[in-house]
């Protein structure tokens, strides 16, 4: 079984958002890249699909611009056999970045996609359904269990209510929640291998145009000024004058 | 023009959201629902009822129930040409579905809207809510869904809407339902609750969820946890609110060692009140809460419970206050 584990490379989610004006853009500091994080649980699922022999090669393919190569070199650190570099703009919209995985599950026969649930960026979550529905592959999102039997998988979905049990033949799409594992630190001596291993770079399909554009970038709503309370009873007063008590 | 708002069903009885999408789609135009799921065993009679629907479809499975989104998302593709906008709410329905259909009509779909603007217009949050956007729509039919905290519910109707029937067929390899493993509670639903009591990675000391679900019980509230107290083995995943998890909107949320992390905040700020009660006076979700006690939260939630139990006017009396 050969696995596509697809990834994109984020502003480091940990660092908040300081400069800020509206306008067409994102005006914000320098922040350094990194693997989305529910793209990183993917590709761990994937490494270790091929530790345990079920799967026995991981393709990782980064649909975005080369300044990716350096997110796709610490996919192959952490343990990935190629490295794939689908050459798309930035903003890139989810429409494309679908057609180049599936364009790439085509030409590499791959059985198995899986990538994280969204994006923590642009927080869109569209990506895996979009590109099984391409594919017309069956699917699966936000799984936190994978177990394979044969060229069969069951997966647990974490939904409103509970975890739904759902069996999916191969080719099959895996889009991926929190929970599912936690992933690997690449090694130092990792890292300096994957210096020397090669990033193949594919154009991008033609674009097929744009779905929607942003308008703008607007502050999220303003919540009032709050205030300290210095006890339990001024608290609890507070919120029976605001009413919220039952 | 038309809208085809997706009833958000497929496993369960047929969810209070539908009524937000509808009122959704009613800003946008005129309403068909399709009723694919649980509410199609009901023939679609709870969408019939919701003011503003004109049609619904009425979907019944000779081969598979509950329906899968493959075959689902391949049923609405062939309804596609007859609408301007498609629609569901953002849920592990609606949020798996509609961007199959996406890949199917080759169109992005905008999700989590949070405010039409107009009928080609939408915000939608980004970076867990740091910052929101304007899109506006180009290719049409337009795929989208809605947080279903942004919309209130569409209003009953005395006169049901007609309803049309339509089979939906295996036409695609999809994965099979195996079962649900519900999560039930005696507690409000999340979605639903006025109150919420939120646990974080601050009860972990304790080993347990005790000091949030006592308080909870004490409010008639509902528990939410923080991805912090879910990782902690405290609380089930389930209960997570936030960027990945639930989005909540209650009168009041009081978070007990929570420390507010952007992930978290995002999933909280259309709540009405929020209380921080956190013993760090740096974490950052003083800096947003309406009221901030810096204490213990053990402590604290215990002498909140007492004080609520001997009933409000004895503090009242205490400090003297008119009301
Ligand atoms: C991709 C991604 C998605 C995520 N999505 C979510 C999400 O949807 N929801 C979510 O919640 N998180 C999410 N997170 C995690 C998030 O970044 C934080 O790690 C998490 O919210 C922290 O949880 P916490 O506040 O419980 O824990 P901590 O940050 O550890 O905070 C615990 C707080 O408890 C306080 N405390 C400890 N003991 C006491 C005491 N006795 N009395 C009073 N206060 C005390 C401490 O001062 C501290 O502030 C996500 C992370 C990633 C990477």
């Amino acid at each position: 079984m050969r696995v596509l584990a697809a990834i994109k490379e984020v502003t480091d989610p940990a660092i908040p958002i300081h400069l800020f004006s509206e306008g067409p853009t994102l005006h914000r500091e320098a922040v350094p890249g990194v693997i989305n994080p529910f793209d990183e649980i993917a590709l761990e699922e994937a490494i270790r699909l091929k530790e345990q022999g079920i799967a026995q090669e991981v393709m990782v393919v980064g649909a975005g611009p080369e300044t990716w190569e350096g997110t796709l070199r610490t996919a192959l650190a952490m343990g990935a056999d190629r490295a794939l570099l689908m050459r798309m703009d930035p903003g890139a919209q989810p429409l494309e970045v679908a057609r180049g995985l599936a364009f790439c599950a085509r030409e590499y026969a791959c059985d198995l996609i899986l990538m994280g649930r969204q994006g923590v960026d642009c927080d869109h979550g569209v990506t895996a359904p979009m590109t099984a529905g391409m594919l017309g592959w069956p699917q699966a999102t936000f799984v936190s269990r994978i177990e394979f039997d044969q060229d069969r998988v069951t997966v647990m979905r974490s939904v409103e209510g509970g975890q739904e049990r759902l069996q999916l033949s191969l080719p099959a799409v895996i889009s991926v929640d929190l929970g599912l594992n936690t992933p690997r630190y690449a090694s130092l001596p990792n890292i300096m291998k994957a210096r020397a291993k090669p990033v193949e770079v594919l154009s991008q399909p033609r674009s097929q145009g744009v779905s929607w554009k942003i308008a703008a970038f607007l502050p999220p709503p303003a919540r009032p000024a709050g205030r300290q309370v210095a006890s339990v009873e001024e608290l609890v007063e507070q919120l029976d004058r605001a009413g919220v008590l039952p | 023009m038309k809208v085809l708002v997706i009833a958000s069903d497929r496993l369960g009885a047929p969810s209070a959201a539908t009524a937000r999408a509808v009122t959704a789609g009613m800003q946008l135009g005129t309403v068909d629902l399709l009723a694919a799921g649980h509410a199609s065993k009901d023939k679609g009679a709870a969408g019939r009822l919701l003011a503003g629907v004109e049609k619904v479809i009425h979907v019944t499975h000779a081969d598979e129930f509950p329906p899968s989104t493959e075959n689902l998302a391949s049923l609405i593709a062939r309804l596609a040409p007859g609408y301007r906008w498609i629609l569901a709410v953002h849920d592990g329905f609606g949020a798996d579905l509609i961007p199959r259909v996406g890949g199917l009509l080759a169109t992005s779909p905008v999700t989590q809207v949070s405010a039409i603007t107009d009928p080609v217009t939408l915000i939608r949050p980004v970076h867990a809510g740091q910052a929101m956007v304007r899109v506006v729509l180009e290719r049409f039919p337009a795929l989208l869904t809605i947080r279903p905290t942004a919309f209130p519910p569409a209003p009953m109707s005395s006169s049901p809407a007609p309803v049309m029937e339509l089979e939906c067929v295996q036409a695609v390899p999809s994965g099979r339902h195996e079962g649900f493993v519900s999560i039930s509670s005696q507690r409000p639903d999340l979605s639903q609750a006025a109150i919420i009591v939120v646990g974080g990675q601050g009860l972990e000391s304790s080993g347990s969820f005790a000091a949030v679900e006592t308080l909870a019980d004490r409010l008639g509230a509902a528990v939410g946890a923080t991805r912090g107290a879910v990782d902690a083995g405290l609380a089930s995943s389930d209960l997570q609110i936030g960027q990945t998890g639930r989005i909540v909107a209650p009168d009041l949320y009081i978070g007990l060692g929570v420390s507010g992390a952007i992930q978290h905040l995002a999933g909280i700020k259309d709540a009405k009140v929020i209380v921080a009660i956190n013993h760090d006076p740096d974490a950052p979700l003083h800096a947003v809460a309406d009221f901030s006690l810096v204490a213990d939260l053990f402590d604290a939630a215990a002498h909140m419970g007492q004080i609520l139990s001997k009933g409000i006017d004895i503090i009242n009396l205490k400090h003297g206050t008119v009301r």
